[in-house]
């Protein structure tokens, strides 16, 4: 037991037999009745081991030179004979010597995370901010391994797998899509059939939706796009505005894109695709056929020799005929959806609509504002998540020294009794 | 002709040094402390241990960590002197687990390097029973004894290095005497 725990009493003779030692360590006479004591005293002060001129000399040299040479270096050597768990806790309170006596090593420490936030945010995060030149743009696309503008791009398609799925009718199901994926594999030596459309909201004043209308009609005019419906609405901020519905050719789509978007103050654009490649061969493969069968069936009306056979083909032909007319109607409107894009086009006002703003007007303070708020969260994120993943290894290390610390006090006390 | 505002002539050279080379307070405090606590430490830790090698290399390590501890120091917190000393003897307790460890080594006489062979012999009877009696009581006591007597500690400081009070290291001290008294006259 700690005997610092002890409450000590010293009784009258005690302190009196204490007083006498303090004075015959002075030199000075005491009462007779401790007389033996004070001998005592001054005998043991005499016992004083001296230090040797040696070692004195030694140590001195040490000092002089702050003790960085290779002065005895008995705890070091002592720290190494310990077992794992104590050259761990060793090693953990050392770790909190140095942090609290080397003013340095929290600056490193905090660059150090300042350079690992700096990795893990700013380097994946250049897409993750935004584009100066639009604000709140969400660009996304069902198909990103494909470029805008490669609606149909003979020889350069994705393959089938990596592509979307696509069932006869060109909707996503999954069920129909190893037979599509199939269907297209099996003839992807031809194009690629891509069905591309895109939502853009564009954001003005109430008295610029006209001008802007006006424009928006413009540009579709320019990329020999068509109008398929539009609607403009007058009043003040927030319900005057403007709604598109405009086909654009495929091919012309990203060029009529960036045009509307220099119109106006973009607030938002979304790209979806999708590959309808499987649908657009199998119809032509079916048309094909039924042309074959069309083909045929003539060949056997000019073949037949009486009404009765006659009148039989006839109506097999017709039949095949609304058939193929069917199918290519199929087909065409396959085509028509791969090489025109559906655009609608939103001119909004109000408060998202940002007065006076155009798409020009690059990186406001609002944006840097933004991003600095989405920088500051990633990186309050990251140090999250590193806290997550430090501390339980920071208690295990504190419990470990906390441990050791308290064996070593008890291996001294026991010393102390040996 | 005479410039005027100018205040030497003909400097070639001008030596500097960096802020950096001059002592600091730490440094000067360090070297006070080294100076008045050297043979004293020296004693403590090799009345305790009773083995002036092992004293020597404890009184280095101890000097030397507190050295590196130094401006950690608060003095608000106490004296120097005893937190020296703390450091001596946590460094000397450490060295008494080893030796508990390890096959225990012969005692070396605490005073054997210090004094020549002729003025050992010619000891009087009572101090050798004396030294004998010092081997016999537990470390405890012979760690407040060094303390005392080796070191010249006061009574506060030693509370300061065992990390207690004033009174209680007294008690503690006077116990310790009493028993070394004890044993010394069952010896004599």
């Amino acid at each position: 037991m700690s005997q610092r725990d002890e409450t000590p009493v010293l009784g009258p003779r005690e302190e009196r037999e204490l007083e006498a030692i303090e004075i015959a360590l002075r030199g000075e006479a005491v009462d007779p009745d401790l007389e033996q004591l004070a001998e005592l005293a001054i005998e043991l002060q005499d016992m004083r081991p001296r230090t040797g001129e040696e070692f004195a000399a030694r140590l001195d040299a040490a000092a002089a030179d702050g003790f960085r040479g290779p002065s005895a270096s008995v705890l070091g050597t002592a720290s190494s004979r310990g077992g794992g768990l104590t050259r761990a806790g060793d090693w953990f309170g050392r770790a909190i010597d140095g942090f609290s006596s080397r003013p340095l090593v929290p600056a490193v420490v905090t660059g150090l995370c300042a350079l690992l936030i700096t990795g893990v945010v700013v380097i994946p995060g250049e897409t993750g901010l935004q584009d100066p030149a639009t604000d709140d743009v969400a660009l996304t696309s069902t198909s990103p391994s494909l470029d805008q503008g490669q609606a149909v791009t003979p020889g350069s398609a994705p393959t089938a797998e990596g592509g979307p799925a696509a069932d006869s009718t060109g909707s996503r199901s999954s069920e129909a899509a190893p037979a599509a994926r199939g269907r297209a594999a099996a003839t992807d030596a031809g194009r690629r059939a891509v069905e591309r459309d895109a939502q853009l909201t564009l954001g003005t004043n109430p008295e610029d939706v006209r001008g802007v209308t006006a424009k928006v009609i413009s540009v579709v005019g320019a990329h020999e796009g068509i109008v398929l419906s539009s609607t403009v609405r007058d009043g003040t901020s927030g319900s005057a505005g403007a709604s598109f519905s405009l086909l654009i050719p495929s091919a012309e789509l990203t060029g009529a894109l960036s045009d509307l978007s220099g119109i106006a103050d973009v607030r938002s654009r979304q790209e979806n695709s999708l590959d309808i490649t499987a649908p657009t061969v199998s119809a032509s493969e079916h048309l094909r056929e039924a042309q074959a069968e069309v083909r045929g069936l003539l060949k056997q009306l000019a073949e037949t020799s009486t009404d009765a056979e006659r009148a039989s083909v006839k109506v097999d032909l017709a039949y095949a005929h609304r058939k193929a007319a069917r199918i290519e109607a199929r087909l065409n409107k396959l085509e028509r959806r791969a090489n025109f894009s559906r655009v609608s086009v939103d001119v909004v006002t109000g408060s998202a609509a940002s007065f006076g703003s155009t798409a020009d007007d690059g990186w406001s303070v609002g944006d840097a504002a933004h991003d600095a708020v989405r920088v500051l969260s990633v990186a309050a994120g990251v140090i999250l998540v590193s806290l997550a993943l430090l501390a339980p290894l920071a208690i295990i290390g504190l419990l470990i020294w906390m441990v050791r610390r308290s064996a070593v006090r008890r291996g001294r006390e026991r010393a102390l009794d040996e | 002709m005479k410039i005027p505002g100018r205040r030497s002539r003909d400097v070639t050279h001008t030596l500097t040094a960096p802020a950096s080379a001059a002592p600091r307070d730490a440094d000067i405090a360090f070297e006070d402390l080294y100076r008045s606590s050297r043979d004293d430490l020296f004693a403590y830790v090799c009345g305790m241990l009773r083995d002036r090698s092992a004293a020597e290399d404890i009184t280095a390590a101890a000097f030397e960590r507190a050295y590196r501890k130094r401006s950690r120091f608060d003095p608000n917190r106490g004296d120097a002197r005893g937190w020296l000393f703390g450091i001596a003897r946590n460094a000397a307790l450490d060295e008494l687990r080893r030796r508990s460890r390890r096959a225990d080594l012969t005692d070396e006489p605490i005073d054997a390097g210090a004094q020549p062979l002729a003025s050992i012999a010619e000891d009087r009877e009572s101090r050798i029973a004396l030294r004998e009696a010092l081997k016999r009581v537990s470390t405890r006591d012979r760690e407040l004894i060094s303390m005392k007597f080796f070191a010249g500690l006061s009574n506060l400081e030693i509370a300061e290095t065992l990390g207690t009070s004033e009174t209680n290291a007294g008690t503690r001290l006077h116990r310790a005497v009493s028993k070394l008294r004890e044993v010394f006259d069952e010896s004599a």
